[in-house]
């Protein structure tokens, strides 16, 4: 069950774009939740456009700018020390400098870019992973999670 | 030089940041007396010879580039140059070149980003990347357009920005198109005054001043090319041996501290990567590189580590400059589409195969890499062995702790702690190719 918080997050802005980035490999398990939702997101023109940033989140950059979104929300796996498949926002101080890899540019990093190139809202939305070894099945708890915002994109309720 | 004498140090660092994987360094100082100096790799092994065992080595690269997702296309290279040596196949003069081209991608994308997100905090004074955005804000764009661009250019090439996908044993199953060389040429073209403006803020930088002597190993020719796909492997203490023979220059061994094996040549231990390269090599780089390298104060041979990453941008500029001149060369010259070879896993005999044993030695970003197969008359791996650059290298940044610290005994804690986290970055290890976080512990006993 969606937060109320998260339901507000996730909810089409009024003033444009709501630009949905989801990040994650569908390699590791539970980190594959950004492209399961990104795999079953269809653009229904009701205000959200989707980004797939898989584990390369600097190649998405120009195109989410070039969309001038109202607000943008980042989806990903968490370790928030919460129950698998809990949802959370999570605020910008709380994200590590490095998150996909030494190689890969911080989140934080991004979502400044956007922000300050576009004026739009960024924030973040964590689900708690029970398993990112290699392997490429999600756990049922994480997967519930990602039908549940699916749902909530999808109707935007 | 005097030392500190008989000062204890105690700093705990709970784990080193902005290195890729983990490990431990342990150093016990005692009354001022170094006792312990350890590079403590404690992964367990990952087993991907294992993996390619009954493999059949037209599948091998898309196996082995998964051990690194920095140096996959490097893996993917010396994984097909492996098969291809022991099957006794030569790939054409445009395929060579594609692959030239593939690992110059490689090594840009994963040098800047050392370069930009690694080692640059450390130099403009700041804790990590992150908070460059507000006070270098221009430095992080100019950081991120270029690791696009290296990236799209991958992608544009071999199917996807890491792991590839077209590059495969006999050449590649898609080759460029016009347009496709093109966008490849325009993403080039336009990195040049980013990769000016890169230098101009290299020159800046202030390293830090240490010197240990020690033997730098890496590809060498008797051509005039900066050896990274072909040679024979060699020393700056004079080795020269064929590839074939790479046992007998990393002779690995094991320590009880480290489940990542040590290296050594010549003498205790010895370098590979950037530094090691540009060491042997410096007199082969392009002509901008070479400049780039005098205005930087780089001169082989240097023995200061911490210039590896001064090392890692002259071979960013060499990079770009012949990854340009390649693609000038396939545009004036056409690409022969009748290369594209589709081949699965060899079903149909397309590429004759027959039994033997291989080796692959690429110059990837961190170091020389070695792969070797040995093939049964089907192809399949009967045996396969892999040494990873960060593996030679453990051992050398071990040897150079072991120096460093008696020389900055007289530092404070956060400083000395600094300066061997800084010694460790600049070999821009890859420990998760073997293992993981990098703790720092003084001991004091």
């Amino acid at each position: 069950m969606l937060t109320s918080e998260v339901k507000e997050a996730l909810k089409a802005s009024k003033a444009g774009i709501t630009l949905i980035i989801t990040v994650g490999n569908s390699l590791r398990s539970d980190d594959g939740l950004g492209p399961y939702i990104a795999g079953k997101f269809k653009q229904t023109g009701n205000g959200y456009l989707l980004l797939d940033a898989g584990d390369k989140p600097e190649n998405v950059v120009d195109k989410a700018v070039d969309y001038k979104p109202a607000k943008t929300v980042i989806i990903d796996a968490a370790d928030f020390g919460g129950a698998a498949g809990e949802v959370r926002i999570i605020p910008e101080e709380a994200i590590p400098d490095s998150t996909l890899s030494t190689h890969a540019f911080p989140l934080r990093v991004i979502s400044k870019i956007i922000a300050d190139d576009t004026g739009s809202k960024v924030l973040f939305i964590g689900v708690q992973s029970k398993n990112i070894a290699l392997g490429e099945k999600m756990s049922g708890e994480v997967k519930v999670a990602a039908e549940e915002l699916l749902k909530c994109m999808k109707c935007t309720c | 030089m005097t030392i500190m004498s008989k000062r204890n140090v105690c700093v705990n660092v709970e784990y080193l940041t902005r290195v890729e994987g983990h490990g431990n360094i342990v150093v016990d100082v005692k009354n001022g007396e170094l006792k312990t100096c350890q590079l403590q790799i404690v992964e367990a092994p990952r087993f991907f010879e294992g993996m390619l065992q009954g493999r059949s080595i037209f599948e091998a690269q898309h196996i082995t580039c998964r051990i690194c997702g920095i140096c996959s296309c490097g893996h993917t290279l010396a994984s097909i140059q492996a098969a291809e040596d022991a099957i006794g196949f030569t790939p054409s003069e445009q395929t060579i070149k594609l692959r030239k081209f593939l690992l110059h991608m490689e090594n840009l994308d994963s040098h800047l980003l050392h370069i930009y997100l690694l080692v640059a905090p450390d130099l403009l004074g700041v804790k990590s990347f992150v908070p460059l955005i507000d006070t270098h804000n221009k430095v992080v764009r100019r950081a991120l357009r270029m690791k696009k661009a290296s990236n799209d250019v991958c992608d544009l090439l071999v199917g996807r920005h890491v792991h590839p996908i077209s590059s495969i044993v006999g050449g590649f199953t898609k080759l460029p198109k016009e347009k496709d060389l093109d966008a490849m040429l325009n993403i080039l073209y336009n990195m040049r005054p980013d990769m000016e403006a890169t230098v101009e803020l290299a020159a800046t930088l202030k390293f830090p001043e240490f010197e240990r002597d020690t033997e730098y190993v890496g590809l060498v020719s008797d051509d005039a090319e900066y050896p990274m796909l072909s040679g024979e492997v060699g020393s700056t203490d004079g080795v020269r041996m064929n590839k074939k023979d790479y046992k007998k220059i990393t002779n690995e061994f094991v320590v009880p501290h480290s489940s990542a094996k040590h290296a050594k040549l010549s003498r205790d231990s010895y370098a590979v990567g950037a530094l090691a390269r540009f060491n042997l090599n410096a007199g082969k780089l392009h002509p901008k590189a070479k400049a780039v390298a005098d205005a930087v104060g780089l001169k082989p041979k240097c023995i200061n580590p911490y210039l590896n990453t001064a090392a890692q941008l002259v071979e960013c500029v060499h990079s770009l400059e012949d990854s340009i001149q390649i693609m000038e060369d396939l545009k004036k010259n056409g690409i022969n589409r009748d290369e594209t070879v589709i081949v699965g896993l060899n079903e149909k005999g397309t590429i004759p195969v027959k039994p033997g044993n291989g080796v692959g030695a690429v110059e990837v970003p961190r170091g020389i890499l070695f792969h070797n197969y040995e093939v049964d008359e089907k192809g399949i791996i009967q045996k396969a062995n892999c040494v990873i650059p960060t593996n030679q290298n453990v051992n050398n940044i071990e040897h150079d702790m072991k120096k460093l610290v008696p020389e900055i005994l007289d530092k404070s804690d956060e400083e000395i702690t600094l300066a061997l986290e800084m010694l460790v970055r600049a070999y821009d290890p890859c420990i998760s190719c073997s293992a993981h976080f990098l703790d720092v512990k003084f001991v004091n006993l």
